[in-house]
């Protein structure tokens, strides 16, 4: 990979870490600083002028960051294929007219299926988490997941659905409610508090 | 589940043979008695038309099936195999549907998703409360669980919890893997897929009626000209009121007689609110009778409306009052659907 070329360090250069042999000069500054912190904390003078060493030869070097590889979103024809497969249908015409659709959708308001974004909707309701939104960040995300596009409550509140009990489900409940609880003026919020105390509901719920 | 029979046409469409081949091979069969190939009365068929017409019991065609396979059409079973399971859901999803149909009084749209209350949902799954409890708690267990608002609520003024059809349908899933008797998981699943078409059916069924129901009340009006039948009086430019239409037998209380044109009589709205004022209020449940009575007592001097609401008493017999309590889901009013 190129990236990893560009990161190693060629032989001229000398390798910025501790093994390094060629070692900086350290002035007096450092020194006073190294024989003060020694006698204050009792650490011996060498590791902290091998320390000084390290920062030396790597202050300007810049952290390996995990390459992030965005997933390519669903293709319109992708996600219309995904809900033609759920609804038992072959095209938006027979999805439309069916009435097991029909009902099933009465309850998320206006549809546009001439967008997009109308699929992507009944995507998120009835077949999974979309490619590239599970992990997101911004508002009303919560533990990676936007818990306004989806209903997935034990992820929201980063319970294990299977060994949870309802103590967990309180207890996590009670965290975000001290961020989001519209109280709170920096990082408070009606919607997200609201929509965190029907996850709770349901989640402890005695039927 | 109640024996489900096949009309010979059916059978005949589905085996791909003629009417004369059909006939043919009954024939054969009852020819040699005590052979490999036989079709009993009561058990494989029964004969409903004085012609010797047959109608057949799944076995029944199953025989003269495997018969055709066997004799002249090689590989035909396994077609004919997955048209009979095809039809066995097809036949089992009828059942289905007719348990929903009358289980399903508690029906109610509230912020436009349709919900059934919980006694009603034990009912339809054909489960008892307390397991119907066991599944919701491992429904509520699962990656997407049952949540408030979409897939049950609690709705104080109808009598406490009810499920969405998405609810129902997420409790279906949670069965299908809990049961273990092959027929239950087959019902269970079933109640799931259907749940949503039939409600449609259910709801379109209703505001049918009601729609019946105004065409026969501006039919009446037509009829009798816009005038009320106790007082003679009509609306005019100078004089002007409104005309009602008062359901003989209560709309409430006879729902089948609400869309009968012979149940109505067009009153003055004055004489109308007398009449149920008289009777306790709009809620109470009256008769013909109760109307014959207070116009006997209010307006004597009517004595031709009497006469014809003692004939339309005739014509409408003697109806009995369906329970209030639980009126059959297509009774419904059409505001609780819309």
């Amino acid at each position: 990979m190129t990236t990893t070329k560009k990161q190693t360090p060629s032989a001229e250069k000398p390798k910025p870490d501790q093994s390094s042999t060629s070692k900086a000069l350290l002035n007096d500054l450092i020194q006073n600083e190294i024989s003060r912190i020694s006698e204050l904390q009792s650490v011996h003078s060498a590791i902290l002028e091998e320390f000084a060493q390290f920062v030396i030869a790597n202050h300007k070097k810049k952290p390996k960051l995990p390459k992030v590889v965005k997933p390519k979103p669903l293709t319109l024809a992708q996600l219309k294929a995904a809900v033609y497969e759920h609804f038992h249908t072959k095209d938006t015409t027979a999805l439309k007219k069916s009435s097991t659709f029909q009902l099933a959708t009465s309850g998320m308001g206006k549809l546009d299926l001439s967008k997009k974004d109308g699929w992507e909707a009944l995507y998120r309701k009835f077949i999974g988490v979309l490619p590239g939104e599970d992990n997101e960040t911004g508002k009303g995300c919560i533990n990676g997941i936007n818990i306004f596009k989806y209903d997935l409550p034990w992820r929201a509140f980063g319970l294990n659905r299977k060994t949870a009990s309802t103590e967990d489900v309180k207890s996590a409940y009670r965290e975000l409610s001290k961020i989001y609880h519209p109280d709170n003026r920096e990082t408070g919020n009606a919607d997200v508090f609201n929509r965190l105390t029907v996850f709770y509901k349901s989640l402890t719920e005695r039927f | 589940m109640a024996e489900h029979y096949i009309t010979s046409k059916e059978l005949i469409s589905t085996l791909k043979i003629s009417s004369q081949e059909l006939i043919t091979i009954e024939q054969f069969f009852d020819a040699i008695p005590d052979d490999e190939w036989e079709l009993l009365e009561g058990k494989d068929y029964r004969v409903v038309a004085g012609n010797g017409l047959r109608e057949y019991t799944t076995p029944g065609a199953y025989t003269l099936a495997r018969y055709l396979d066997a004799t002249q059409k090689q590989g035909f079973w396994e077609v004919i195999k997955e048209w009979f399971s095809h039809r066995k859901r097809e036949v089992r999803r009828a059942f289905v549907r007719k348990k929903i149909l009358d289980n399903c009084s508690s029906l109610v749209k509230r912020n436009d998703i349709f919900f059934v209350s919980r006694s009603d949902v034990v009912a339809i799954f054909g489960t008892k409360p307390s397991y119907l409890k066991k599944m919701s708690e491992i429904a509520q267990r699962a990656e997407q669980p049952l949540l408030k608002g979409q897939d049950y609520d609690e709705f104080i003024d109808e009598g406490g919890l009810h499920y969405s059809l998405a609810g129902i349908d997420k409790l279906s899933q949670v069965l299908k893997t809990s049961l273990t008797k092959k027929n239950r998981r087959e019902w269970c699943t079933d109640v799931g897929e259907v749940i949503r078409p039939q409600v449609k059916d259910i709801v379109d069924q209703i505001i049918k009626r009601d729609k019946g129901i105004q065409k026969a009340i501006c039919k009446v009006k037509r009829d009798n000209d816009n005038t009320c039948q106790v007082t003679g009086k009509k609306p005019d430019k100078v004089n002007n009121f409104k005309i009602a239409a008062h359901h003989l037998y209560s709309r409430n209380s006879y729902p089948h007689l609400a869309d009968v044109d012979k149940n109505l009589i067009t009153l003055t709205c004055e004489v109308h609110e007398q009449f149920h004022q008289y009777m306790g209020g709009y809620g109470k449940p009256c008769t013909i009778d109760d109307f014959i009575k207070f116009v006997e007592q209010y307006y004597p001097s009517s004595n031709q409306v009497v006469i014809c609401l003692n004939d339309q008493k005739r014509v409408l017999g003697n109806p009995e009052p369906v329970n209030q309590r639980k009126p059959h889901v297509l009774y419904l009013p059409v505001s609780r659907v819309l």
